[in-house]
């Protein structure tokens, strides 16, 4: 019990050293849930005809990258508290993510429904992403 | 001791000169499978016949083969314009002599493997894509460009072996120059062929392989030699490159005074370390490319700052063709002590055979990127200039700049007084304008106010300026002259010291290498396989996949394109542990690309937003500076 007792706030050696999150990687989870429900909203759109009254619209193409969007955009959201918690994983996840969100966005733009929303969403999460500070605090993390 | 002295003394100059030679000679260490040593001229020319090629491609037959001698080879002989003069050591074999040689080398393989040479990890599994392909088109020029014939090496191997070079001493062809206080010592080697491409997956083959190495001796104040650098010659390293320090023993290795080289098999470069060395060749023609590419990458690294947290690496050259040149030392050695002895002979004063024939060594195979053409005799080059190897040995390897231990102090002492004059001028000078531009600024004052001289006003004004400009730089220049000057005090106390200088000695002289040919790590060996394999195979797959692509599935060219491309990309990137990289890479990309898109189709919206964020920092910037 003692020591169990003493233990309390001495750092483990099997911890990790752990520093105070710093701003910009708050920043970054904040923008990475933004984007996550503007992928789950646009995503969501674009299923709402199937969902609602099973309706197929003629471009079945338009749905399967409205799916792409809202699985993605789940994804993010989880990828956001990976960020936020500083998990080793977190960034790697998120900037893998941005991957399929850029080309969902890309996609839709070849097809003629452009979601100027979701483009900007992911360009903004990469250049967040990409910030010197926010690579350093996963690098130094084995991420 | 008197006894020898005067021996020496007696002996002719020359005798010192092989003495030097002797007691520096170096321990070369092969690769097994290497099948050329240094052999003797004599031997050589007596296999070869000497031909000419004039400037359209007509062969002549010279002197026949075996009666080639060093004075025939001497004999002057004109050329015209265009014509190269060229020796064949060996003829390429038939058929049926070429399939006993293949059957004879497979069974002696599979009845000594251990004997043998093999290769380890596929040079083509270490470079990316882009240097796969331009590898695929360099072996596809080899089908269009002049070339030594394949069945050539074999001729040259079995010619080779009715040597028996194992019974006697191995040449090497020694020459010592005095050169501004430096002792040179060159031993140069002659193979008779580089079999590099067509036995270990090299570059080029070529008949006869002149190769050289130096060791730097100076005069120590006791009268004494001692050794101070060594330079060995290996592909398209130079100067400051090529040169190691003696006493140090991280980079050079040393048995007693015997430098230890490791040399390339086949290609007979030579290294400081064993190992296997990742070489890139330029590609002529290309090389121009090279630049818009790197432009790029500069682009993408320093101002995207792409380079993430991954500690920077030297990126292959985009143009190059890679080579592994195998240098493991796991063979035959040559040297003092080894089971392979020296035999030295002094190109002094130089033979006629070096100075009077200009002409190659061996085939003359009319390539134009000139691999696969022999090279001229020690002191010329394919050209029929003289080498800088030969003519300047200290400068060849960067130390033309470099003045020998001894002399250091001296040059360094007479520097800094000079230096200190220097000084002295700059300061006289300083306090001269300095009383100029006072006196023009008093003069600027008392002008100030009259309306009626504001003409002159303006031209001292205008003087002043340009005084002020002036005395600004002198006393720059003195600022630099006392940091310059405070250097050189730091490097005096050092070399003063001799406590001072043992303690960074070692780093200060490995300052001068910028680049370093370097053993692939045993990490970088660590590939699997599979990896081999597909590095191997993947190029000719990817362009056989666009073909039937093209032949099957037309109307799906672009997206085809593009799904191949991914799959090849991405599985290279699996294989060469980089996927990390290749997601950041495609990601940035893609935001590039989306980003582009954006600005399109919100150009003005984007603008007015721009500008009205600008408005909005610049009205609460100033509100917080008049809230303090």
């Amino acid at each position: 019990m003692g020591s169990a007792l003493s233990s309390i706030g001495t750092p483990q050696p099997h911890e990790p050293h752990r520093t105070r999150r710093s701003r910009a990687v708050s920043f970054t989870a904040w923008v990475l849930l933004v984007e996550g429900f503007v992928l789950i909203g646009s995503g969501g759109l674009a299923l709402l005809p199937l969902a609602v009254a099973g309706y197929w619209p003629v471009d079945r193409r338009d749905v399967a990258l409205g799916a792409l969007a809202f699985v993605v955009g789940w994804q993010v959201l989880v990828a956001a508290l990976g960020v936020y918690w500083r998990r080793p994983w977190g960034w790697s996840v998120a900037m893998t993510l941005q991957v399929l969100s850029l080309a969902d966005g890309l996609a839709q733009f070849l097809l003629g429904h452009p979601d100027y929303v979701l483009m900007l969403a992911g360009v903004v999460a990469v250049v967040v992403l990409n910030q010197e500070e926010v690579r350093e605090a996963f690098s130094a993390r084995g991420g | 001791v008197r006894a020898v002295d005067d021996a020496r003394a007696a002996a002719p100059p020359h005798a010192a000169d092989r003495e030097l030679l002797r007691r520096y000679e170096p321990i070369l260490r092969y690769t097994r499978g290497e099948e050329f040593f240094p052999s003797d001229v004599e031997w050589y020319l007596a296999q070869c016949s000497l031909w000419e090629c004039d400037a359209v491609g007509r062969r002549e037959l010279l002197v026949e083969e075996g009666q080639v001698t060093p004075a025939v080879l001497a004999q002057p002989r004109r050329a015209e314009l265009g014509a190269v003069h060229y020796l064949v050591f060996s003829d390429p074999l038939d058929l049926p002599e070429m399939t006993a040689f293949v059957l004879r080398e497979g069974v002696a393989r599979l009845r000594a493997p251990e004997e043998g040479f093999r290769p380890s990890v596929g040079r083509l599994a270490r470079v990316g894509y882009l240097s796969r392909l331009i590898d695929a088109l360099f072996s596809f020029s080899l089908l269009l460009r002049g070339r030594v014939p394949g069945d050539t090496a074999a001729a040259a191997v079995l010619l080779n072996r009715t040597r028996h070079e194992g019974d006697q001493p191995h040449p090497y062809y020694g020459r010592v120059v005095r050169e501004q206080g430096w002792v040179a010592l060159q031993y140069w080697f002659l193979y008779p062929f580089n079999n590099w491409r067509s036995s270990f997956f090299g570059m080029n083959d070529h008949e006869a392989d002149w190769e050289m190495l130096v060791v730097y001796l100076h005069e120590q104040p006791e009268g004494d030699l001692a050794p101070a650098w060594v330079a060995y010659a290996s592909h398209d390293y130079q100067g400051d490159d090529v040169r190691r320090a003696w006493d140090d023993r991280q980079e050079l290795e040393r048995v007693g005074d015997h430098p230890v080289v490791y040399v390339g098999v086949g290609s007979h470069a030579a290294y400081y370390r064993p190992g296997e060395y990742l070489t890139e060749i330029e590609v002529p023609y290309l090389a121009r490319l090279s630049r818009p590419v790197k432009t790029l990458h500069a682009f993408w690294v320093r101002l995207l700052r792409q380079s993430g947290a991954e500690p920077p690496r030297d990126e292959p050259e985009p143009f190059r063709v890679p080579f592994v040149d195998y240098a493991r030392g796991d063979g035959a050695s040559i040297g003092p002590g080894q089971a392979r002895t020296w035999a030295p002979v002094l190109l002094e004063p130089v033979p006629s055979w070096v100075s009077q024939y200009r002409g190659l060594w061996g085939y003359y195979a009319r390539d134009p990127a000139a691999g696969e053409d022999a090279p001229a005799g020690p002191m010329y080059n394919r050209d029929g200039s003289v080498r800088a190897s030969w003519y300047d040995p200290a400068g060849w390897a960067g130390l033309d700049k470099v003045p020998p231990p001894p002399r250091e102090l001296a040059i360094l002492d007479e520097h800094m007084a000079t230096l200190a004059v220097q000084q002295q001028e700059l300061e006289t000078r300083i306090v001269a304008r300095t009383d100029e531009l006072r006196a023009w600024g008093v003069e600027l004052a008392a002008l100030r106010g009259n309306a009626h001289l504001a003409a002159r006003q303006l031209e001292v004004e205008q003087r002043v300026r340009t005084l002020s400009a002036d005395l600004d730089t002198l006393r720059k220049e003195v600022a630099q002259g006392e940091v310059v000057l405070e250097a050189l005090a730091r490097r005096k106390r050092r070399i003063e010291s001799p406590a001072a200088r043992a303690a960074d000695e070692l780093d200060e002289r490995r300052l001068h290498i910028r680049r370093r040919a370097q053993p692939a790590t045993a990490a970088e060996l660590r590939w699997s396989r599979w990896a081999e394999l597909w590095a191997a195979v993947s190029v000719g797959v990817l362009l056989v996949s666009v073909v039937l692509l093209l032949v099957a599935a037309r109307e799906f060219l672009f997206v085809g394109l593009l799904a191949l491309l991914a799959t090849f990309v991405f599985l290279d990137a699996v294989f060469r542990r980089g996927v990390g990289r290749l997601v950041r890479t495609v990601t940035n990309g893609l935001a590039v690309v989306t980003s582009l898109i954006l600005i399109h189709a919100f150009f003005w919206q984007l603008a007015v937003l721009g500008i009205v964020a600008a408005g909005v920092y610049v009205l609460w910037d100033n509100l917080r500076e008049l809230h303090r």
